[in-house]
Formats: C-alpha cells, structure tokens, sequence
C-alpha cells in the first residue's frame, strides 16, 4: 500500500497533464479507487490546475486586434513591393 | 536582412512565392483563430495589455512572414506559439527581467497541500483545501503567476491554460521534454507556494501548527 501511494503520487502530474499510457492511467485510477487520502490529493491538485486555468482564460483579445494585424500585414506587403 | 526580392516575390507583394494563395488564405484564417489564446498568454507574459496587443501583432506578422517554413499537417497553433515565445525573448525578456528565486528549489513537491493538511486549521466541518480553494480569487492566482520568473511562468501557461502537452511545449521554448516535466513541477511548486504565503497573511489559513 504504501509503495503504491507513492508511486500514485509520483504520477501525480502525468496523470493530471494526460501524459501516461492507458495501462498507467488505469493504474493510478484503480490505486485511487481503493485509496481515499490520495484521491483527496490528485482532487486538490485537479482542482488547483483548474483555478489556474480559469482564471487566465477568461481574457479574450480586444476586438479589434484581428483587423489591426491584417492592416498591418497589407501595410507591410505594400511597403515591400 | 535588406535583400532584393525576386521576380515573383515581387509579384506576389513580398510575401514568400512558395505557399499558394489559397493555402496562405487557409492558414492565416486558422493562425487567426488562436487570437484569443495568444492574446491571454502574451497578456501575462508582458503583464500589460499595450506590450501583449505589440507582441501578438509582431507574432503574427512574423508568421505571416515565414508561412513557407510551416509544414503542413503539423501543429499550427504550437508553431505559432513558438514565433510568438521567440518574438517575446528578442523583445520583451531584457526589459523585464526578475529574479529567478533559484534558493526556493528545495520545497516540498505538493507545497500548498503539504502545508495545508500540516496546519493547524481546525474549521471543524471545512478540509483546509477547500477552504483556501474557495476564498483566493483569480486576482490572486494572476499575482502569484506574474511573481514567477519568465521561464517558470510561461511553462504553467502553456501547460495549464493552453493545454499544450508535454512535447508540444519542448517545441515551442526549444527545451527537451525532460526539461519541461522539471521546469513544470518547480514552476507549480513555487507558484503554490505564492499562494499559501497569501492565505496565511490575509489569514485564509494559519501557519501555524498546534501542538495538541
């Protein structure tokens, strides 16, 4: 048990980054299915990337930036030629 | 890098002969579609709206630019991240430099939950975790990443916001996947560690551990 609750955590960041094959993936899930204190763990970790996430994503890019670059690109196209 | 156009660049207003008109139209409206991601990353990599807007232009007018070294049916979106990262090193990085906190390599890998499972909050029917979860705001977390030095803050973007894997990421900062992995964990490492140091002096969570 506790070879396996620190292998699980050494996965910890693979398995949340989707970076481990099937047969790991499935490892690390059957590990947290039987071990509550480290589900709590990767549940913190999962929930920690996501509040990152979310709060960066919410930013769009000003609506016009679109319609600058392509002036710019036509710009720079006319001054070339 | 003053040099004379062919014939056909000429004709073709400078832009590299070799990408046919319709596929250049196809690929710049699929580059076009990653605005809003391009856009968030450069805001935090600049950390202010005018230098991010300036660097997602530079970005793209660069990959307008260099359309012909794209190869198709690789991954556009990493290949203009990857402009974009360069464009940021040539104009951005001297300017900005912060300190690296290299001395802060030894921390616990789990920081944030190392501590907060080790502390002595006692709110009887709450968990510690979700306690600080549920009361940093996103205002925090952006503090707390713009405190990470260029490298360590780029990798958390990349990874945890832009969803990029793990070699999609070496590619983009010209790193090996070994590297990103390290970089990664001591990036997330240090950033917990920004945040805890916030709830204990906003006084979320308290740092100190009772002795019963």
């Amino acid at each position: 048990m506790m070879t396996n609750c620190r292998m699980t955590i050494e996965r910890l960041y693979p398995y949340l980054d989707r970076e481990l094959s099937e047969q790991e993936i499935e490892e690390v899930a059957d590990h947290l299915r039987k071990c509550p204190p480290c589900a709590r763990h990767f549940a913190f970790e999962a929930g920690m990337l996501s509040f990152v996430s979310d709060a960066c994503k919410s930013v769009k890019a000003p609506p016009d930036l679109v319609a600058r670059i392509l002036s710019r690109r036509t710009a720079s196209i006319e001054s070339d030629s | 890098m003053a040099r004379c156009l062919t014939e056909t660049e000429a004709i073709n207003g400078g832009l590299t002969p070799d990408v046919a008109p319709e596929v250049r139209e196809e690929l710049e409206a699929e580059a076009l579609g990653f605005i809003d991601s391009l856009y968030r990353t450069a805001l935090r990599m600049t950390r202010n709206p005018a230098d991010a807007e300036d660097l997602v232009q530079e970005a793209y007018l660069r990959a307008f630019r260099s359309l012909h070294q794209f190869k198709p049916g690789t991954n556009l979106r990493a290949w203009i991240f990857r402009i974009m990262t360069n464009a940021y090193i040539n104009e951005y990085r001297k300017r900005s430099r912060r300190p690296t906190n290299s001395s802060l390599d030894d921390l616990e890998e789990f920081y944030l939950y190392d501590h907060l499972i080790d502390s002595g909050v006692q709110p009887t029917s709450e968990r510690p975790e979700d306690v600080v979860l549920d009361r940093l705001t996103a205002q925090d977390v952006i503090d707390a990443l713009d405190n990470l030095s260029d490298d360590f803050r780029e990798v958390v973007l990349l990874a945890d916001v832009e969803g990029f894997s793990y070699r999609e990421i070496a590619e983009i900062m010209d790193i090996p996947v070994g590297t990103v992995m390290s970089r990664l964990y001591r990036a997330r490492r240090r950033l917990q560690k920004s945040l805890y140091d916030f709830a204990v002096d906003v006084g979320y969570i308290s740092d100190s551990v009772d002795d019963d």
